[in-house]
């Protein structure tokens, strides 16, 4: 049941109805269902991993909370922990670890025959069991009080706006919103519409013709490759994910707050960075961040045996890793997170000294380095995007690397591809560029009645004639 | 669930969003009317794909009252292709009749013709002249880019669905798109999304010259396949039976019924025509359906009071005419034409 599916409005519209004729108690219990359903209607025996991570998890939070005793805290947080990763590691990750593994005896010589299972990967496995460890460690952190309601824990872990592809969230927002009774207001009510109809719009109209054009280029698996057609479909992959990802946290935003609830913002104009670290605070916000207070931080702190910056960049190097990692079992997904540590390494060298260097004085000058860095930054990220997308091998990737700095013939195919991502972006450009000039990301909502108008017109147009009905998929369904 | 129903920023969303989709609506309504707009689309529609929105521009633009006599050229693509509607035109210029060119590429199929029934009658013409395709009986529905049952949807064909047709036919073939035809009845650009997305496209490119605009004709094909083509196809339809009785049959056979009774009621000379056929035809079709076609034809021309034409009566046409089993080549589309002017001389005799 996708979001972008006529059969998710036909399950949204009457579960609204009656969550909005419930009290709070039964609207939570009401909710619980839904959200079960709406999980199952994708493969209900996946539920039942949802039911023992919260089960765990509940327990856990439970028993860490009412004792005074260290070790048995930690035992019960390492409980939670290994539990949620046992979970994620096995259905994620196994296969990937024994291919790798007899591949690597494979080089010794070592003829290894290890298990291989057919598993079918659970929908958002590794956004549910983040969220529902993050209870757990704030628990044992003291910084969230645990809940004795289980039915308000589970539906904390599977609230149906989020719970396939985030944002994640944590329990200090979330559960307290979950506790505690709601009320109904008509402007919040109007945000979710507004965030929903524009989630809907990025999603069937831009993502998914974006789409078209990036599936041919990366296609092919065989060299030689046209740089300027793997350019311009790596520029065109790299807005189609932010689309597709941004747009399905803004129809879960939205349909947290026709309910009531204020999920967190999961996106806030990545593009409009001028340095990487910027950039991960403003892509995926609530994977880096929840990496940066549970993952990057502990390590920092407990790399204490390395000096300077060497305890930065390993500390970075792992978290970022595992950021690759987290996004699937794959090569190209650790390539793609080893890289962007990498680079986070090299910003921590030159941000003190390097970029003071250049510092002009003018106004044109400065509007001209600000550019010059959005650009080369856009670039780094697309760089980052084409090792993401090559699902079909590293060596695929490094031929159309290579392609990219040596090819640039013009082929029959580079218009078209790029005249269609003008196309098809431009109403997003147009509106992120108003977003970040009067720093709001509801610029567009609150805009002049007659800007709305004419806004919503064009989107509507671009709806009837553009919109990708059939219901694809959201590319991060698959993490 | 405590509630503050302030409407205090009732204009932040339901305002803008209706006024935007009030405008958006009143586009359409506006550019649905505007002969520019129709000519536009015929413009930077592709000969083929967008066949649909030629037909729906060609039938639009057809005036109601006129001092000469209409004659609708309608069927498949063999209407669409094989007949030089400019010469026929040029021929009959000084006998007061013109020709309109709405057949359609794609098959065309009875449920198609009892759709634009209404709007057909309703222009007025004095003569239709209408070459059913052996396939036009004898396949089962298929929903095709160019002449979609969403386009021109009328409700009063259900029950005739419902008489023919088993559950599993209706889901399979028509379901998915009554969704689509609800919506497509609001909305001119959702109606013919599959044609505007590339249209508006195109004229974008073309403006900026990035591409050339091709010329409508360039899309005819005009040199004959080679002769594996013919084998292969051959073999192929042999395989799969193309053109069979099937549960549709039965259903063309009544709507073509309908059609061809409302039309004769409303005084409009019909005239329904077997087109050009390849020497080889017979090996694709076999001798029962052929005869089925036209016993049918037959009989309801004698029953209702039309014309029939059977395939028979057609000039015999040579290999070297066809490009494929039943499109002509350039030399075939003269000849046919021809044919034609002679033809309808005779049979037109009447209206002038």
């Amino acid at each position: 049941m996708l979001f972008n599916s006529v059969k998710f409005f036909i399950f949204l519209i009457p579960v609204y109805l009656v969550y909005l004729r419930l009290n709070h108690r039964w609207q939570n219990r009401f909710l619980l269902l839904a959200s079960y359903v709406f999980y199952a209607s994708w493969d209900w025996r996946f539920l039942s991993l949802i039911l023992i991570a919260t089960a765990v998890d509940y327990f856990c939070g439970i028993k860490i909370s009412r004792s005074n005793d260290p070790v048995v805290r930690k035992r019960f947080l390492i409980l939670s922990i290994c539990s949620g990763l046992t979970i994620l590691g096995f259905f994620k990750y196994f296969n990937f670890f024994t291919t790798n593994i007899e591949r690597l005896l494979g080089v010794f010589g070592i003829d290894a025959d290890p298990f291989h299972f057919n598993i079918i990967l659970p929908v958002g496995i590794s956004f549910y069991t983040f969220q529902a460890m993050s209870y757990t460690i704030d628990v044992y952190r003291k910084a969230v009080k645990h809940t004795d309601n289980f039915a308000d824990f589970a539906l904390y872990v599977a609230f149906f706006p989020q719970l396939v592809a985030g944002p994640i969230e944590r329990a200090k927002n979330l559960l307290p919103q979950v506790i505690n009774s709601r009320k109904f207001r008509l402007d919040q009510f109007y945000e979710g519409c507004f965030l929903i109809f524009w989630g809907l719009f990025l999603k069937a109209v831009i993502a998914d013709n974006l789409g078209k054009l990036v599936e041919p280029v990366y296609a092919v698996t065989v060299p030689p490759f046209n740089g300027m057609e793997v350019l311009f479909a790596t520029y065109a992959f790299t807005f189609q994910i932010y689309c597709d990802f941004a747009g399905y946290s803004h129809i879960a935003r939205g349909l947290g707050k026709i309910m009531g609830f204020e999920l967190m913002v999961n996106f806030n104009l990545p593009f409009f960075v001028t340095n990487i670290q910027d950039y991960w605070n403003k892509w995926h916000i609530s994977l880096s961040t929840w990496l940066r207070d549970y993952l990057y931080i502990p390590l920092f702190s407990g790399l204490r045996f390395l000096k300077g910056n060497s305890r930065i960049f390993a500390a970075l190097m792992i978290t970022m890793t595992l950021i690759g990692l987290w996004h699937g079992a794959g090569w190209n997904y650790i390539i793609f997170g080893v890289y962007y540590g990498l680079l986070l390494c090299c910003y921590v060298l030159i941000r003190v000294h390097c970029l003071n260097w250049i510092n002009p004085k003018s106004r044109w000058g400065q509007a001209l380095w600000f550019a010059a860095r959005l650009v080369f930054m856009f670039h780094l990220v697309v760089i980052g995007m084409l090792l993401f997308r090559s699902v079909n091998g590293m060596a695929v990737a490094v031929c159309m690397l290579q392609a990219l700095f040596t090819d640039f013939t013009m082929t029959e195919n580079v218009v078209p591809i790029l005249s269609k991502l003008v196309y098809f972006t431009w109403i997003l450009l147009a509106v992120q560029i108003w977003q970040y000039r009067t720093n709001d990301l509801m610029a567009v909502y609150k805009a002049q009645p007659m800007f709305k108008v004419i806004f919503y017109a064009i989107c509507l147009f671009y709806f009837s004639v553009y919109g990708v009905t059939n219901g694809n998929q959201f590319i991060y369904f698959q993490f | 669930m405590g509630t503050n129903l302030s409407i205090s920023n009732f204009k932040r969303w339901p305002w803008p969003f209706m006024a935007g989709l009030l405008l958006f609506i009143l586009l359409q309504v506006g550019l649905e009317r505007s002969a520019g707009f129709w000519r536009y689309v015929e413009r930077n529609g592709r000969f083929h794909f967008d066949d649909a929105l030629r037909f729906e521009s060609v039938l639009r633009g057809i005036p109601r009252q006129t001092p000469f006599k209409k004659v609708f050229l309608i069927g498949t693509s063999q209407a669409r292709e094989d007949i030089d509607v400019a010469y026929l035109n040029e021929q009959f210029k000084d006998r007061n009749i013109r020709f309109y060119d709405l057949g359609v590429i794609g098959t065309f199929y009875p449920v198609d013709l009892y759709m634009l029934k209404d709007r057909l009658i309703a222009a007025r013409p004095d003569a239709i002249f209408y070459t059913p395709f052996v396939e036009t009986f004898y396949t089962p529905y298929k929903i095709q880019p160019v002449n979609n049952l969403e386009y021109y949807f009328n409700p009063n064909i259900l029950p005739y669905l419902a008489k023919h047709l088993r559950r599993e036919d209706y889901d399979k073939d028509f379901r998915g798109d009554f969704l689509d035809v609800f919506a497509g009845s609001f909305s001119l650009f959702y109606r013919f999304r599959n044609h505007f997305d590339e249209i508006f496209y195109a004229s974008f490119k073309y403006s900026l010259g990035v591409e050339k605009r091709p010329l409508p004709m360039d899309s005819f094909f005009t040199e004959p396949y080679p002769d594996s083509y013919f084998e292969k196809q051959i073999e192929k339809y042999k395989k799969e039976q193309r053109y069979r009785y099937t549960r549709y049959t039965d259903l063309y056979q009544d709507l073509f019924d309908v059609f061809a009774r409302d039309v004769v009621a409303h005084d409009i000379r019909l005239i329904v025509s077997g087109c050009p056929l390849h020497p080889l035809f017979p090996k694709i079709c076999s001798p029962q359906v052929l005869e089925g076609y036209d016993d049918f034809l037959t009989e309801q021309s004698r029953r209702i009071g039309f014309t029939f034409a059977p395939h028979a009566e057609l000039p015999p046409f040579a290999a070297e005419e066809f490009n494929d089993f039943t499109h002509l080549t350039r030399a075939g589309r003269a000849r046919y034409t021809r044919y034609l002017i002679d033809y309808f001389e005779r049979e037109l005799e009447t209206l002038k």
